[in-house]
């Protein structure tokens, strides 16, 4: 039986009121989420987020999975960049049932995660550019993305949803056909982005949309917990990797780049930069890859109880696990922390004050993914 | 000689198929690789719109919340007719990985019927290819949607509009 | 410096000792047990000590185990490099604690989310209003142990 869901209703006021405007749900640049918009004439005087149009209720689920079920919905968390979900899943799993896994798995991990962070920042600066309805950067960065989903579905069997780390170690062992596709995606990427990163960053309609707008002081990264490119735009230095390293990230050397301005331009660049961090990383990790150990760990069908907090850095930012164990085959309880459901509280707060149609651009800045907003 | 026509009608928009341009779950990341270079779907006329009074079908892109049941309604129901409802992902058939969430509707085929169905999780673009072209030729033949004979979506839509008057008098409103 | 002066006034004023926390993998924490009505001084206390950056509100349910609601927020000072537990516990039925939103404007939206989801009632808190979920899930407290999911059908 059907007893109704939320809708969407706002009448618009009488003669001399502000207008409410509702932005999204079916709008081509919110994605599944509704933002409620009060508009003087032009100017945005107030906003107000809603969120969970794909809320699927994620913690309570997991309760009812077991340890190694869970990553069909950790995974599932946000599809963008679904290995940097993994990663942290497996982290706190191997936290709780207290194993460490051989440094070659770490290794292959932080490649992984890797290749989720350069392919979900493809499509960021993408759909940064799309909400100016300038698509063509869509389909270089697409072109782009296509071979690393070659290497993730000739390694995992399928592109997006790859489930390749598992608690304990990973879901296969990499051939050498794999490598050899993860260092054509390298190599193409080399060859493509010195040339598309000066389109993109000097690219007058873009510059002319950001430049100076939805500015986010520093004071205000601390305030609202503000995560990932969106802090460290604003010059604040957090990234997990560097700050706590994890799975072996202290071997390698990359720069965290971290922008003064706060203004959506600085977070388009944090993004875009990041990328290239990301080829060398991965280039370093597949040089110095050990050999020795196995691929996989075994991990016991209960675990004891207790609990463990992890967390990585993901695209989007820091992304926490906090998971407990009452000693059965699954989690007790895990709660989801996620970048975006931080990030998103910003809007509320900068928006005001600028006009409606930077609104689109704002909010692509801020790379919002709504699967890990709702969860 | 009408029906020549009509036919006419027929071939000429499934050359140009337009879909409404509305997420809802993960595999629009498909949907969003399709319209890229190496897949390009903008060859057989695809293309998505912002606006459903433009478009020529819907894609359900997996998981329909139960709070996004109702603009998915909304927005199907804003369409020009002949309008056809393409449906992709475990999610818009059972609940897929979301099988036993209260927060999902897992019968989205019995309010709103898809003339074309494709499994996966997410399905692969090239499977989601196809069935654009199966749906190409179910455009092309002016078959009768699905939705517009079965489902329950007329019942839902119009408690919604009950709940919220307001709604109702909205000109978009094509009705039903 | 920071973490020690909190430690030392912890002691004085609530009269709790900071535990090892080794559960948190990222790096050096502490745990707090404090009195659910403590809650707003304390994290006055963490902010005046250089506690900045607010993580995460992460209730658990122990109602099968006898207990009743467990609260753990999460707090890093990002100049030390520590993170700091605080942890409290509620009883499951009518769970009150006071809001922290304007000392750490962060929890906002956590405090709503484990509003709609526990029932917790945050005293004080601008907007306890639904944020995710729809509204035939509000008021059933769908995280407590108690609720049982099953599938939904229109
Ligand atoms: S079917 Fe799979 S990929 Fe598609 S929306 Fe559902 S969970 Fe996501």
């Amino acid at each position: 039986m059907y007893k109704g869901a939320q809708i969407i209703t706002e009448p618009v006021g009488k003669e001399g009121d502000l207008m409410i405007l509702n932005w999204g749900v079916q709008h081509p640049a919110s994605g599944p989420m509704r933002i409620k918009v009060w508009l003087d004439g032009e100017t945005i005087v107030k906003v107000e987020n809603d969120p969970g149009y794909v809320t699927r209720n994620l913690e309570k689920l997991l309760e009812y999975r077991t340890w190694e079920s869970a990553i069909v919905n950790v995974e599932r968390i946000c599809f963008i960049d679904d290995l940097g979900t993994l990663l942290n899943w497996a982290l706190a799993v191997e936290k709780l049932a207290e194993i460490e896994v051989p440094k070659k798995v770490q290794y292959f991990r932080v490649i992984l995660a890797e290749v989720g962070r350069i392919v979900s920042h493809l499509i960021g600066i993408g759909s940064m550019f799309g909400a100016l309805g300038v698509a063509t950067p869509m389909m270089w960065v697409l072109a782009i993305r296509e071979y690393y989903l070659d290497f993730l579905e000739h390694y995992s069997g399928y592109r997006i949803s790859t489930a390749s780390i598992v608690p304990g170690g990973l879901k296969a062992e990499p051939t050498k056909e794999d490598f050899e596709l993860l260092k054509k995606a390298i190599e193409e990427t080399k060859k493509r982005w010195p040339e598309y990163k000066e389109v993109f960053k000097d690219n007058p309609t873009l510059v002319e949309r950001y430049k100076g707008v939805g500015v986010i002081p520093k004071d205000l990264v601390f305030e609202l917990g503000l995560r990932g490119p969106v802090a460290r735009a604003s010059g604040v230095d957090y990234d997990v990797r560097t700050r706590y390293p994890y799975s072996s990230y202290e071997d390698f050397d990359f720069n965290v780049i971290v922008k003064e301005e706060g203004d959506a331009y600085a977070r388009f660049l944090v993004v875009l930069e990041e990328i290239e961090e990301s080829v060398k990383i991965i280039e370093q990790a597949l040089e110095g890859m050990p050999t020795e150990g196995k691929w996989k760990v075994r991990v016991p069908k209960k675990i004891k109880a207790g609990e463990a907090y992890s967390a990585v850095e993901w695209s989007r930012g820091s992304m926490d696990y906090h998971v407990i164990s009452d000693g059965g085959t699954g989690p007790y309880r895990v709660k989801i922390s996620a970048p975006s459901f931080m990030n998103i509280w910003a809007l509320e707060r900068i928006a005001p004050g600028h006009k409606l149609a930077d609104l689109a651009t704002i909010f692509a800045s801020l790379y919002i993914c709504h699967g890990d907003l709702d969860r | 000689m009408l029906t020549k026509f009509l036919d006419f009608f027929g071939w000429a928009r499934s050359h140009s198929p337009w879909m409404v341009h509305y997420c809802s779950g993960c595999c629009s990341l498909e949907i969003l690789a399709l319209m890229g270079p190496r897949f390009d779907w903008e060859r057989y006329g695809f293309l998505p719109v912002p606006s459903p009074r433009q478009a020529d079908f819907i894609v359900i892109t997996g998981l329909i919340s139960r709070k996004v049941l109702p603009v998915l309604l909304m927005t199907y129901d804003q369409m020009p007719r002949p309008r056809y409802v393409f449906a992709i992902g475990a999610c818009a058939f059972d609940g897929g990985p979301y099988y036993d969430s209260t927060s999902v509707v897992t019968n989205v085929p019995e309010i709103l019927p898809p003339d074309v169905f494709v499994a996966g999780c997410p399905p692969t673009p090239e499977a989601i290819l196809d069935g654009l072209l199966e749906m190409k030729k179910i455009i092309r033949e002016r078959r009768e949607a699905r939705a517009e004979k079965e489902g329950t979506w007329r019942e839902i839509l119009k408690k919604e509009l009950e709940k919220n008057p307001l709604l109702a008098k909205q000109p978009f409103f094509v009705g039903g | 410096m920071g973490f020690e002066r909190l430690k030392k006034l912890m002691k004085t004023y609530f009269g709790v000792e900071a535990q090892e926390y080794p559960q948190n993998a990222v790096t050096k924490t502490y745990l707090f047990q404090i009195q659910p009505v403590h809650i707003r001084e304390v994290a006055k206390l963490l902010k005046e000590n250089g506690f900045n950056f607010f993580h995460t509100l992460s209730p658990v349910d122990y109602s099968p185990k006898g207990r009743g609601l467990e609260l753990n927020y999460f707090f890093e000072s990002i100049e030390e490099k520590i993170w700091v537990v605080i942890r409290t516990e509620l009883p499951l039925d009518n769970p009150e604690i006071d809001s922290i939103h304007d000392i750490y404007p962060a929890a906002e939206a956590c405090e709503r989310e484990e509003w709609e989801k526990f029932g917790i009632n945050f005293k004080g808190h601008p907007r306890l209003k639904p944020l995710l979920l729809d509204d035939t899930l509000q008021g059933k407290w769908v995280q407590r142990k108690a609720y049982v999911p099953e599938p939904h059908r229109d």
